[in-house]
């Protein structure tokens, strides 16, 4: 193939994955270069990356990446699902990735991944701006190549139709996450700590790994949709269902090491629904209603009550902003994988998908969408409050209401979201949820509504002991304006929320809804290819 | 009619909606109210207003959750092998669920 070809005409979405992918590796090349030059000692060919450069660099990189993800929504929503296929000729648009044709199906661009790229653009571009203001966390060529990486991995992933190129981009997420994780002291259990972080890294990545090779070598294919019309049900299988979605589940609950840095703490948030995305992609797109797995959606509805007990257990007399944030994340986390076993549940049958199956699986899908804006506000919040002024951490201050009304207002607003109280946007997805919750046990309805109330009291007394409560230590005398730190890119957010507050069913119609087409589209459109050729 | 409005998925009733945050907000009060007047927290009314004891000594079940996480739990989440150790036993969970012929009739 000639790779000039790969160039003109070059479709939107592989676009937006190579100018990510093309700015990180220059600006790790420079580093490269820099490195070389030092240890030579040859000054003079030093290439100097100075702050506001790299920062409008980072900046209009994020803001076109927001622009290009738009467009290519915009565009699915008028043209359809398309597979973009790179040949002899160059590009080519097709309904079908057929592999047999031998041209590489690189990208797939489906409402599901559409609509994901998007949310994470605008989150990812939030993220940027927090970190183009912080002071204390100061943005470098290093973490600007990491965050560039995890950007184009992440993006990736919603763009691919095949085990392989998911294999390729969560390697790429990967190496730029851990990238922004790095121990903190040079010391022998630092160092320790880092070599098991960087080992549970391989090992997740070799068993997707392995998950995907036992595929390919059974049916020939990787991608997805082919995949889905000829997967059968048998212990190969099985185990590769096992590979595929265990790795991704503990990406997905375990998204990061205790950050304070708020902008990293997004990234490794987007990570997290990456990692949810690739388990909703392989659970009903890929293996669908197989049997043998009838017992699948009683293992995730378990999985996601314990997720649920263990983020009330985790914020027992705690104090510390950030590991708050991580509970009520994982509180989030919980709840998405019990709605996930619930839907696989309500889709073995007409009637419990008429039932119960859809309303789950929409309300899976909002509470997935409402995962990465409510993440970031916490994120901002609680890292700004975990901030050091005059020698004290700001959660210890005491009554900070005054001096911070508008992330105080954000915090009690992100609780009752995360709750499902209404009128808040989180309601309608848990209203969803406890209705068909209620069609397997109302038992299952009553854990999660108690779980909700319990961190919803929790969380409330938290917020308001650290908005109202009486100082521990002696504060600044100069601590006005702290708001400003975080008011734009909280103001964003919260756009987004009242938008979804106020008009639901605008959201559940742009949304929710062509996300759940998508994912249970399973294969039906090669289905559709085959039965015109017959 | 003029309080109904249908937008497709849902058909909103603007009355039973401003019930529905009427008791939203009374539900958000009471939790406050009861967070503030349970947990030992002293209201100080002096110079700078009226504070709250930030983080009283809690109640005893959630003393008892406390202890649970920091006696059972924080040792195993310190070691720095928990991440294998959690993947691993995920894995046998799933293998458990697929392979195992128990609870399925």
């Amino acid at each position: 193939m000639n790779f000039a070809y790969l160039f003109p005409a070059m479709p939107l979405p592989v676009l937006s994955l190579l100018l990510p992918l093309g700015a990180a590796m220059a600006l790790m090349f420079i580093r490269v270069y820099d490195i070389w030059a030092d240890k030579y000692e040859k000054a003079r060919f030093k290439i100097t990356v100075n702050q506001r450069p790299l920062k409008i660099f980072f900046f209009i990189l994020l803001l076109l990446n927001v622009l290009i993800t738009f467009s290519i929504w915009k565009n699915y929503q008028s043209g359809g699902s398309t597979f973009y296929i790179l040949g002899s000729n160059g590009w080519a648009k097709t309904l079908s990735g057929d592999p047999a044709k031998k041209m590489w199906t690189l990208v797939q661009v489906d409402a599901f991944g559409a609509i994901s790229a998007v949310v994470m653009g605008v989150i990812a571009f939030i993220a940027g701006l927090r970190s183009l203001a912080d002071k204390k966390n100061i943005l470098d060529q290093s973490k600007v190549t990491y965050y560039l990486l995890t950007l184009c991995g992440i993006q990736g992933i919603f763009y691919s139709n095949g085990l392989l190129a998911l294999l390729i981009f969560i390697c790429l997420s990967q190496i730029g996450a851990s990238g922004l994780f790095h121990w903190a002291d040079d010391s022998y259990d630092g160092l320790k700590e880092w070599l098991w972080y960087f080992a549970s890294r391989m090992l997740i990545v070799l068993m997707f790994l392995a998950g995907t090779l036992i595929l390919y070598y059974k049916y020939g294919a990787d991608n997805i949709t082919i995949l889905s019309t000829m997967i059968k049900s048998g212990p190969p299988e099985k185990l590769a269902y096992a590979l595929l979605v265990v790795p991704l589940l503990f990406l997905f609950i375990k998204a990061s090491a205790y950050v304070t840095d708020s902008a990293s703490r997004c990234f490794f948030a987007i990570r997290a629904q990456a990692a949810f995305f690739v388990i909703l992609r392989i659970v009903f797109s890929l293996y669908g209603l197989q049997e043998g797995l009838e017992k699948i959606p009683l293992l995730f509805t378990g999985i996601g009550l314990v997720s649920l007990i263990a983020a009330l257990i985790f914020m027992a007399k705690e104090n510390d902003p950030i590991k708050i944030a991580e509970s009520l994340e994982l509180f989030m986390k919980g709840f998405m994988l019990a709605a996930m076993g619930i839907s696989l549940s309500g889709t073995y049958s007409a009637q419990a998908a008429a039932e119960y199956g859809i309303g789950a699986m929409e309300s899976m899908v909002s509470l997935w969408i409402l995962f990465l804006p409510v993440s970031a506000a916490l994120s901002f919040i609680c890292c700004l409050l975990k901030r050091e002024e005059c020698g004290i951490e700001l959660w210890n201050t005491g009554g900070l209401f005054r001096r911070m009304p508008f992330s105080g207002t954000a915090l009690f607003i992100s609780v009752a979201v995360i709750a499902g109280l209404p009128p808040f946007v989180g309601f309608s997805a848990k209203q969803y949820l406890y209705r068909s919750a209620n069609y397997i046990s109302p038992f299952l309805t009553l854990m999660l509504f108690t779980c909700s109330i319990l961190l919803l009291a929790k969380a409330l007394f938290y917020a308001a002991s650290v908005m109202f409560g009486r100082s521990r230590g002696a504060a600044c005398e100069n601590q006005s304006g702290l708001d400003a730190k975080i008011s734009l890119p909280l103001l964003i957010l919260f756009m987004i929320l009242t938008f979804a507050t106020v008009a639901p069913g605008k959201t559940f119609d742009l949304l929710v809804s062509p996300s759940v087409h998508s994912l249970m589209n399973r294969g039906q459109l090669i289905n559709m290819l085959q039965q015109e050729d017959k | 009619m003029i309080f109904h409005l249908e937008t497709g998925y849902f058909i909103w009733n603007f009355l039973g909606w401003a019930g529905i945050f009427l008791f939203s907000a009374l539900l958000f009060c009471f939790f406050i109210y009861i967070n503030v007047n349970k947990n030992c927290i002293i209201r100080v009314k002096g110079d700078e207003g009226t504070f709250i004891e930030f983080n009283g000594s809690g109640s005893g079940f959630e003393n008892k959750v406390f202890l649970f996480r920091t006696k059972c739990l924080a040792p195993w989440f310190e070691k720095h092998f928990c991440h294998i150790l959690t993947v691993a036993v995920l894995f046998l969970l799933f293998l458990t669920a697929l392979f195992s012929s128990f609870g399925v009739e």
